[in-house]
């Protein structure tokens, strides 16, 4: 169960590679200008999104990254992409033709867009660990407020999740929810939502008096309210090379090719 | 802080001493309870007058069915709790000027290390008491591998605490606790849930490190063979107090407190050693 979730949790791939070594900041900073330059890019320029596909790619190699691992975590987007599609494909069938080829363009321009912004944000989080990412964004200028809160939530995001699974078999062990049972059919809904109302009642509470708890341990070894951090290395030469990078392909893609 | 005053006015309340164990007077101790009392907020009255001393380098037991109080106990003994009563902690009063000084003095291992260990990662967890403390960054890795290295968990730095196995998370827990070069520790039942090559494990570290412990437990085999010395805690109040192997042989004292020596365990004590 928890190795279940852990897959789909933590996409960081612990191999080594060349993106892997890269500081947060400087991915972080890659990752904005490219994800920005992606979306902003004018209809009229849709050529241009194919050379970003062929740069991610590019990319992707560079870190010798899995190619359809990358592709089967960016299928996330396509359940988003299948209602816009159909409200598209509605609004055509009732509008004027002209209009309809229009928007077909637009819906396949929006969903290109999309999904190449999530395949660079999948770049960052295959080859950085999470709390590389919070502490780098936390240097870049997010409140330390927020990112305590992101690595404490990421931390124990998984104590929680194995708390629900084990009230989930708790709650199968007796029977709850068994395809077998006719019982609560004939008990009813109510009786159903109300039995599932206690159990997210009974995780509120743990974690809540987990949450109690571990401020208890902070406090136990002198927590002030801010969590420091071992002062990081500077930025090195690779770092700013491979910003730099990102930065002139953005360039020439956008105002010259 | 003179210790003259504590000992005048500490009374001799507790109900059962086998023995007193006069070879500790000498020293000065380094936890002074006296009169402890206090109440959650829910109107739970968890301790009710609990009056103890523990000496310098000593191995005390706390021992007593569940809701005796002894978590609620180990709680204060680092201000986490503040209860009516004196306490005082490493020659230092427990009042709010002394608890920075006092939490780095009394290291405090929780029962469940996954609320001690809240970092990303081994090495931050371990660092992180390191750094509360303002240390500069090259004695933070420096104590922080120490520590690591003294649990067993060298090269554990960079793992999640979620990849870790019960045993591990525990050694990890004390690892962040031992960074901070405590002089007392405090483990509230340390060895529940291990299994017994990870309990062996831990024994064997709570027997080699030269501080002085109180070890809240249920398990009176631990208890035996690590503390000298056991303290019955039932309702909130000391029950009794006394060498360990004494208490351990008085069966009835055993069943007072919903206490249980495993088989072989009874027999040992029973024998005349
Ligand atoms: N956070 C809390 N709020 C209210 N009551 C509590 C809390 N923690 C413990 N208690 C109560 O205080 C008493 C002592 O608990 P505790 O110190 O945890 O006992 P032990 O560790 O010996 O099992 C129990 O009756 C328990 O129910
Ligand atoms: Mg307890």
């Amino acid at each position: 169960m928890s190795n279940h979730w852990v897959s789909v949790l933590v996409p960081y791939q612990g191999r080594a590679g060349c993106l892997h070594e890269i500081d947060a900041r400087a991915k972080l900073l890659s990752l904005l200008t490219l994800v920005l330059a992606i979306i902003t890019t004018p209809e009229n320029r849709g050529g241009d999104l194919i050379l970003y596909g062929l740069f991610l790619l590019g990319l992707a190699a560079y870190g010798r990254l899995s190619l359809p691992l990358i592709l089967l975590r960016s299928a996330a987007l396509l359940p988003l992409l299948f209602g816009v599609g159909l409200a598209t494909a509605l609004s055509q069938a009732w509008g004027n033709a002209d209009l309809g080829t229009a928007r077909g363009l637009w819906f396949f321009l929006l969903a290109a867009r999309s999904w190449l912004a999530l395949l660079s944000v999948i770049l960052l989080v295959m080859t950085t660990p999470f709390e590389e990412v919070i502490r780098g964004a936390q240097r870049l200028g997010l409140p330390d407020v927020l990112a305590s809160l992101s690595l404490l939530s990421y931390r124990y995001l998984f104590v929680i999740l194995e708390e629900v699974s084990r009230l989930n078999r708790a709650a199968r062990a007796r029977n709850f929810g068994a395809a077998s049972d006719g019982g609560w059919r004939l008990k009813g809904v109510a009786w159903r939502a109300t039995v599932t109302g206690h159990m997210i009642g009974s995780l509120f509470l743990r974690s809540f008096q987990r949450g109690e708890r571990v401020y208890t341990a902070m406090l136990a070894r002198g927590y002030t309210g801010q969590l420091r951090s071992l002062a990081e290395r500077p930025l090195r030469m690779r770092d700013f090379l491979f910003l730099l990078s990102v930065l002139l392909a953005v360039f020439v893609i956008r105002f010259l090719a | 802080m003179s210790d003259l005053s504590i000992g005048e006015s500490l009374k001799t309340s507790t109900p059962l001493i086998h023995r007193d164990l006069a070879k500790s007077a000498a020293q000065s101790p380094v936890i002074v309870v006296d009169g402890l009392r206090f109440s959650y907020p829910s109107g739970q009255e968890a301790l009710r007058g609990i009056d103890l001393r523990v000496y310098s380098g000593e191995r005390v037991a706390v021992v007593g069915p569940n809701g005796a109080g002894k978590s609620t106990l180990l709680l204060h003994l680092n201000g986490l709790l503040r209860g009516k009563g004196q306490l005082v902690v490493s020659d230092l009063p427990v009042t709010e000027k002394n608890l920075r000084v006092i939490r780095q003095r009394v290291g405090l291992v929780f029962q469940d290390p996954d609320d001690q260990l809240f970092s990303p990662t081994v090495f931050d967890d371990v660092a992180f008491g390191l750094l509360n403390l303002g240390l500069p960054g090259e004695e933070v890795r420096r104590r922080t591998q120490e520590a690591l290295r003294q649990v067993g968990l060298a090269g554990y730095e960079g793992r999640s605490p979620h990849h870790l196995s019960l045993g591990e998370k525990k050694r990890a827990a004390m690892a962040a606790v031992l960074a901070q070069g405590p002089r007392i520790l405090v483990l509230d039942e340390p060895s529940s849930n291990l299994d017994p090559k990870a309990r062996r494990r831990l024994i064997n570290l709570l027997a080699g490190l030269e501080v002085t412990e109180v070890i809240a437990t249920h398990d009176l085999e631990m208890a035996r063979e690590l503390c000298p010395r056991m303290v019955i805690v039932n309702q909130g109040r000391i029950v009794a107090d006394g060498e360990t192997s004494l208490l351990l042989a008085d069966q009835r004292l055993l069943e007072e407190n919903d206490l249980e020596l495993p088989c072989l365990g009874r027999l040992v004590s029973q024998l005349p050693l």
